[in-house]
């Protein structure tokens, strides 16, 4: 009878050789977490917005450049590292009649872009509820010009979208624009925004 | 009768054949040739001129991309199909090194930790940390895994595999991250370059704690945690070496210029790795001699 020849000539390894193998596999899961972790809490980081005139509060992106109290915006947002298109969060209020609906406010911001983006398309309608009220969310496309020409280049693709609810006599926008590539990636940046929008 | 002669010189020692290749002096060869490149291609393009400071062609890109993968063929590989005993299974870490940086490492940093949006921004502490805990890792564990199942503990007889094996998976991870940066990016030649030697140089250095670590855990003895310990060890590191990366670098910008100087990011990465294998070489050779002493026979004075 023959012995048994183990096909495998790897040395057997000691009870703390063993233990370093498996402590070493530990150490990866918890690297793994830790880097998700602190990914998110950079990415997820918040300031709290507060404009008690128009009677928004909003969780914005921490880092973020901020300007108020622009001509059609209560808010804006915009990522100063983004690249080649500052990503852009925007809280709207617009003064509305007693028989406007979210489809007519949606109507005539696609009006108004229309007259300054030749290039704008909707791409889509559907309803959504916002914070128990019932909204509106439109998607659209435009592209854009660098109107500098030092830093001519090719136009940009931009999509967004927006989200409109009615509130006390007025229409709250809230807006999503990021070039196209990008606009999936980000567009969790929306929806925490959605999440924490509120009006009063 | 008999004549014995009398030497007027003591008879020359036999000197002992080293049978394998000297790791330390081929890797030190590899490390200078890389810096002096990228410090010619620096003085031709920015001190004197010769090259045009926007030259951006695809080809010189990816050579410099590929130089350091033919310094350790020339150097490492050359000089183990020289020795006596040359270590089995290099190439094929080096092939597996490359893979894992490709199939794994590019993949988890672009799509889960997308260091690329959070880290570039962040403090120094955050910058090491999340460095360390992100990429930093996972280039040192993606490397431990080719060895821990290829060569290791079988390939591993004296402490010095460690480092040789250890190296050449990370030449091979490095190549794949110096060629991605030269096919995927509008970079210049002598920026090509400068990452290039920011990329490999860190990498060398990791390399020989990685192996430091693997073969001390086979051959020394030692506590349970030995491993994991170095292993993050080496992701700090690491870590710390993007941090003090993102400082040399970038500088101070002003309104003269943006403030921002490739030549310290140079001589940082040189001096990290500089650094590092003088650490391991001097850990080397005292384990080696400690080793030596604890085994030969005790003599009483």
């Amino acid at each position: 009878m023959t012995g048994f020849t183990p096909l495998d000539d790897t040395p057997s390894l000691s009870f703390v050789q063993r233990w370093n193998t498996y402590l070493v596999l530990l150490m990866a899961v918890g690297a793994l977490l830790l880097g998700v972790t602190l990914r998110d809490a950079a990415l997820s980081a918040t300031q709290t917005f507060e404009d008690l005139e128009a009677g928004v509060r909003a969780q914005l992106p921490s880092g973020w450049l901020l300007e108020t109290g622009g001509e059609d915006f209560v808010v804006r947002a915009q990522d100063p590292d983004a690249l080649p298109f500052k990503t852009t969060l925007q809280i709207a209020v617009l003064p509305i009649g007693p028989d406007a609906t979210p489809n007519t406010v949606l109507d005539l911001l696609t009006m108004q872009r229309a007259a300054r983006f030749s290039t704008y398309r909707e791409i889509a309608r559907s309803d959504e509820i916002l914070r128990g009220d019932p909204a509106k969310r439109m998607t659209y496309a435009y592209t854009q010009d660098e109107r500098n020409p030092f830093q001519a280049s090719v136009p940009l693709v931009v999509e967004g979208v927006d989200v409109v609810v009615l509130r006390r006599g007025q229409a709250v926008i809230i807006i999503y624009r990021e070039e196209r590539t990008a606009f999936d990636a980000n567009l969790y940046r929306f929806e925490n925004l959605l999440q924490t929008v509120e009006i009063f | 009768m008999s004549f014995e002669p009398v030497l007027l010189a003591p008879e020359p020692e036999i000197e002992e054949i080293y049978p394998y290749r000297r790791v330390w002096r081929t890797a030190w060869l590899e490390v200078l040739a890389l810096f002096g490149v990228a410090l010619a291609l620096y003085a031709l393009t920015e001190l004197f001129g010769i090259l045009p400071a926007g030259l951006r062609d695809p080809l010189p890109r990816a050579g410099v991309a590929l130089l350091p993968l033919a310094l350790w063929l020339v150097f490492s590989w050359g000089g183990e199909r020289r020795a006596l005993r040359p270590r089995p299974g290099l190439l094929r870490v080096l092939i597996l090194g490359a893979l894992v940086a490709n199939a794994v490492a590019v993949p988890l940093d672009e799509h889960v930790f997308l260091t690329g949006r959070w880290l570039p921004g962040a403090g120094f502490g955050g910058r090491l940390l999340g460095y360390a805990a992100t990429i930093g890792f996972t280039a040192e564990f993606l490397k431990y895994l080719v060895l821990r199942y290829t060569v290791w503990p079988r390939h591993f007889t004296q402490r010095l595999d460690g480092i040789a094996y250890s190296l050449a998976v990370s030449v091979g991870y490095a190549t794949v991250l110096n060629l991605r940066f030269a096919l995927f990016t509008e970079a210049t030649l002598l920026a090509t370059a400068l990452r290039v030697v920011s990329i490999t140089l860190p990498h060398l250095a990791m390399g020989a704690l990685l192996g430091f670590f693997l073969a001390e855990l086979w051959i020394g003895r030692t506590a349970i945690f030995w491993l994991p310990a170095g292993l993050g060890i080496a992701a700090l590191i690491s870590g710390a070496h993007y941090a003090f990366r993102a400082i040399a670098i970038t500088g101070s910008p002003s309104v003269a210029d943006s403030g921002s100087s490739p030549l310290l990011g140079l001589l940082l990465a040189f001096g990290f790795v500089a650094i590092l294998f003088a650490i391991f070489a001097f850990l080397v050779a005292s384990a080696d001699a400690r080793a030596q002493a604890l085994s030969s026979p005790r003599r009483t004075l």
